[in-house]
C-alpha cells in the first residue's frame, strides 16, 4: 500500500468570473521511506500541490489517500489532526514566532497533540543533535537563516511524523547552510522517514532519489 | 531538566509573550478594562457603604424611634438659635398613646473658662442616645455612664476645638472647665466633626449629661432643639407619626420642625443608592463597553497582523478551536489584569472619594470577585469577533499573507 496515493486531483481557483485550473488530473503515488523532489518553474502549480499533500487545502475533486484512508472529505479538525500527528512541514521563511524563544518555537505542535509526552526531553535531544542545543534561549531574531531552518526542521519532527514536507527549503540560504539543510533532511530519510521536497532549484532537488517535474499543473515526467 | 513540560503552562506563557510583542496596544486595551472596572468597584462599595450607614443610623436611632428637629427661625445665628420646639410640645407629645418614652434635647450659648481662659461656646445637654445619633464618637477619654446621667455628675466631653483651645498640646482629660459657676470634669473628647455647610464648626462644644444640664445650666428651659418619642412594642408606629405631626402643626400652624423617622432615613439612603447605582452604574458600564470595544479593535488589528502565525499554526496542526481559544486567551489575559489593576484603582478611589460623599470607605473583596468575572466577560465577548476571524482564515492563505 502507498503511503501517498493521489488520483484525478483536480483543483481550481476562483479569480472573479474566471476560474483558474491549477491542478489538472494529478495522479502520483509515494511510497514509504522515499525522498521525492516535486520540481516546477513558479506558477506551475507545484506550491498548490504541496499544500493538498500537506492536507493544508483540499482538492477539488480527485481522491487522496493517505496510509490507505480517503483523507479528501475530512473536516477540518480532522485535518488538523492529521497535520499534527503524520506532516511536518518546513517552509522557505521559516515561520517562527518571533515572540518565542528556540525551545518554545520547537515545542508549539505538541500544544496540539493530545499526547506529547516529553515533549521537552525530545526537543532538547533534537537540537542537541543539529546543534543547536546551546541555542535554545535565543530569540528567532538572534539566528542567522541556516539556525532558522534548522530550528523549523526540529519543530517538524517533534511529534514524529512519517512524512516530512518541505516548501523551498533552501530559498533563503547560503550555499553552505543549504547543504547543511539537506544534510539533515538526507539523514532523516535514511532513518526511514518519507521526504517531499517542493524546490525550482536543481542542486536541492538533487538529494532526492526521485524527481517529479511539474508545469502548467500536470506531471509531466 | 528537572521541571518537565506542562502544555497547560506554555499556553499562559506563549500567550503573555504575545501580548509582550506589542506592548503600547496591550497596554491601551488593559487601561480602558481598568477604567471600567474601577467604577464598577467604586459602585460597589458606594453601594455597600451606604447600606452599612443607612443600617447604621437605624440601629443608632432604634427602629422605634422618631426624632423632630426644632427649626431655627428666620433670623437665627449662632448666638441666638431661636427654636421652635418648647418644652410644652415635649410634654404633649409624651402623652400620645403608644409612646412609651420622650426625651428631649438641649442647646444654651454660654461663657466656658478654664483657670487662665474663657470663650463663649455652645454647651449641650445630652440624652443617652445623644452621641451615637448625632455621630459624636469619643476618641479619647470615655463616654458618659449610665450613673452619669442618674447622679447629675458634674463631667462633660468636649470638642477638639475646646480641648486646643483650652489645652493647647496637654492632655485635657481629668481637668476642669466651669460653666456659670460650676466647674466639670473632662472625662472624654470626642472626634472631630468638621464644620457645617454655613461654616459653623461642630468641634468646640461642650456636651453634659441631660440631667446635669437641666440642674446646673437651665433650670428654667423652654426651648428645645430637639425631641426624641420611643415608641412602645406593638403600638401603630405610623399612627403616632401621624398624631405626632398633627400635634406640632396644630400648636405651630406651619411646619417649623422636621420629622426624621428610620423608615425616612432608609427611604432617603435608598433613593440616595438608587441614583447612585444608575448614574455610577451606567458610567461603569459605558466604561466597560468602551474598554471592551478598544480591546475588540485592537484584537482585530492583533489578528490581521499575525495572520502568517495563525498560517503556520494551522500547518502545525492547530484547528480552529483552539486559534480562537489562542485569541481569547491573550484577551481575557489582559482583561484579568486589568480587573486587578482596576479593582486596586477603585480602593484607591474609595479611600480618596468616600469621605468627600460622606459614605463609609468599605472594601468588599466581593467587588474583587465582580471585577474578575466582568473582565473575563468583557475579555471574551470583545474577542470572540476576531478569535472568530483569525479561526476562519483558510491557512494557505494566511501563510500567505507573509510574503
Amino acid at each position: 500500500m502507498a503511503l501517498i496515493r493521489l488520483d484525478g486531483i483536480v483543483k481550481t481557483f476562483r479569480q472573479g468570473e474566471l476560474e483558474v485550473r491549477v491542478l489538472k488530473d494529478i495522479a502520483l503515488k509515494v511510497e514509504r521511506g522515499e525522498f521525492v523532489a516535486i520540481m516546477g518553474s513558479s506558477g506551475s502549480g507545484k506550491s498548490t500541490l504541496m499544500y493538498i499533500l500537506g492536507c493544508l487545502d483540499t482538492p477539488t475533486s480527485g481522491t487522496y489517500h493517505l496510509e490507505g484512508m480517503d483523507v479528501s472529505g475530512l473536516d477540518d479538525d480532522a485535518l488538523s489532526a492529521i497535520r499534527n500527528s503524520k506532516i511536518g512541514f518546513i517552509f522557505q521563511s521559516f515561520y517562527l514566532i518571533p515572540y518565542l524563544d528556540v525551545l518554545e518555537n520547537v515545542l508549539v505542535p505538541t500544544l496540539y497533540n493530545p499526547s506529547p509526552g516529553d515533549a521537552r526531553g525530545r526537543a532538547l535531544g533534537l537540537l542537541d543533535e543539529v546543534g543547536l542545543g546551546e541555542r535554545i534561549g535565543f530569540s528567532p531574531g538572534e539566528l542567522s537563516g541556516g539556525q532558522k531552518q534548522r530550528v523549523a526542521i526540529v519543530r517538524a519532527l517533534i511529534n514524529d511524523p512519517d512524512i516530512i514536507l518541505a516548501d523551498e527549503p533552501t530559498g533563503q540560504l547560503d550555499s553552505s547552510s543549504s547543504r547543511q539543510v539537506m544534510e539533515i533532511l538526507e539523514r532523516l530519510n535514511r532513518r526511514g522517514k518519507t521526504v517531499i521536497v517542493v524546490t525550482h532549484d536543481p542542486d536541492t532537488a538533487g538529494y532526492a532519489r526521485r524527481r517529479i517535474m511539474i508545469e502548467d499543473g500536470r506531471i509531466i515526467q | 531538566m528537572a521541571e518537565s513540560f506542562n502544555k497547560a503552562s506554555f499556553f499562559t506563557t506563549s500567550s503573555l509573550k504575545a501580548l509582550g510583542q506589542n506592548p503600547a496596544r496591550t497596554l491601551f486595551a488593559f487601561l480602558g478594562i481598568s477604567l471600567g472596572i474601577t467604577s464598577l468597584v467604586f459602585i460597589v462599595a458606594a453601594i455597600e457603604g451606604s447600606n452599612s450607614k443607612a443600617r447604621h443610623i437605624i440601629e443608632m436611632m432604634g427602629a422605634n424611634t422618631i426624632f423632630i428637629r426644632s427649626g431655627f427661625g428666620k433670623r437665627a445665628n449662632i448666638h441666638h438659635l431661636r427654636y421652635k420646639l418648647d418644652i410644652t410640645d415635649f410634654k404633649d407629645l409624651r402623652r400620645i398613646e403608644g409612646v412609651k418614652t420622650a426625651a428631649y434635647l438641649l442647646v444654651k450659648m454660654e461663657r466656658i473658662a478654664s483657670a487662665s481662659n474663657a470663650r463663649e461656646s455652645m454647651v449641650m445637654g445630652a440624652m443617652s442616645t445623644f452621641l451615637e445619633t448625632f455621630d459624636y464618637r469619643v476618641n479619647r477619654g470615655i463616654a458618659f455612664r449610665p450613673t452619669d446621667y442618674r447622679s447629675f455628675a458634674k463631667v462633660c466631653i468636649i470638642g477638639p476645638e475646646l480641648a486646643r483651645f483650652f489645652f493647647g498640646a496637654a492632655n485635657p482629660l481629668g481637668k476642669f472647665l466651669r460653666v456659670n459657676r460650676t466647674s466639670f470634669r473632662i472625662i472624654g473628647i470626642y472626634r472631630s466633626k468638621g464644620r457645617l455647610p454655613n461654616g459653623m464648626s461642630l468641634d468646640d462644644r461642650l456636651i453634659l449629661p441631660i440631667e446635669t444640664y437641666r440642674k446646673f445650666i437651665e433650670p428654667e428651659y423652654k426651648k428645645v432643639l430637639g425631641i426624641e418619642l420611643k415608641v412602645a412594642p406593638g403600638a401603630d408606629y405610623q399612627h403616632i407619626v401621624e398624631e405626632a405631626r398633627s400635634i406640632l402643626l396644630r400648636r405651630h400652624a406651619k411646619e417649623d420642625f422636621v420629622m426624621i423617622t428610620p423608615e425616612m432615613v432608609r427611604k432617603f439612603l435608598n433613593v440616595f443608592n438608587m441614583t447612585l447605582s444608575i448614574y455610577l452604574g451606567l458610567a461603569s458600564l459605558v466604561a466597560l463597553f468602551v474598554g471592551g470595544f478598544v480591546l475588540s479593535n485592537i484584537f482585530f488589528i492583533n489578528v490581521k497582523v499575525r495572520a502568517w502565525e495563525i498560517g503556520i499554526r494551522r500547518a502545525l496542526g492547530a484547528n480552529r478551536r483552539t486559534i480562537m481559544a489562542q485569541f481569547l486567551a491573550e484577551s481575557v489575559a489582559i482583561a484579568l489584569a486589568g480587573a486587578i489593576a482596576g479593582t486596586c484603582a477603585g480602593f484607591l478611589s474609595i479611600y480618596l472619594v468616600m469621605p468627600m460623599l460622606g459614605i463609609p470607605k468599605v472594601y468588599p473583596m466581593k467587588s474583587l470577585v465582580i471585577a474578575l468575572l466582568f473582565a473575563t466577560a468583557t475579555g471574551l465577548v470583545a474577542a470572540i469577533m476576531p478569535a472568530k476571524k483569525a479561526a476562519d482564515y483558510r491557512p494557505v492563505e494566511a501563510l500567505r499573507s507573509r510574503l
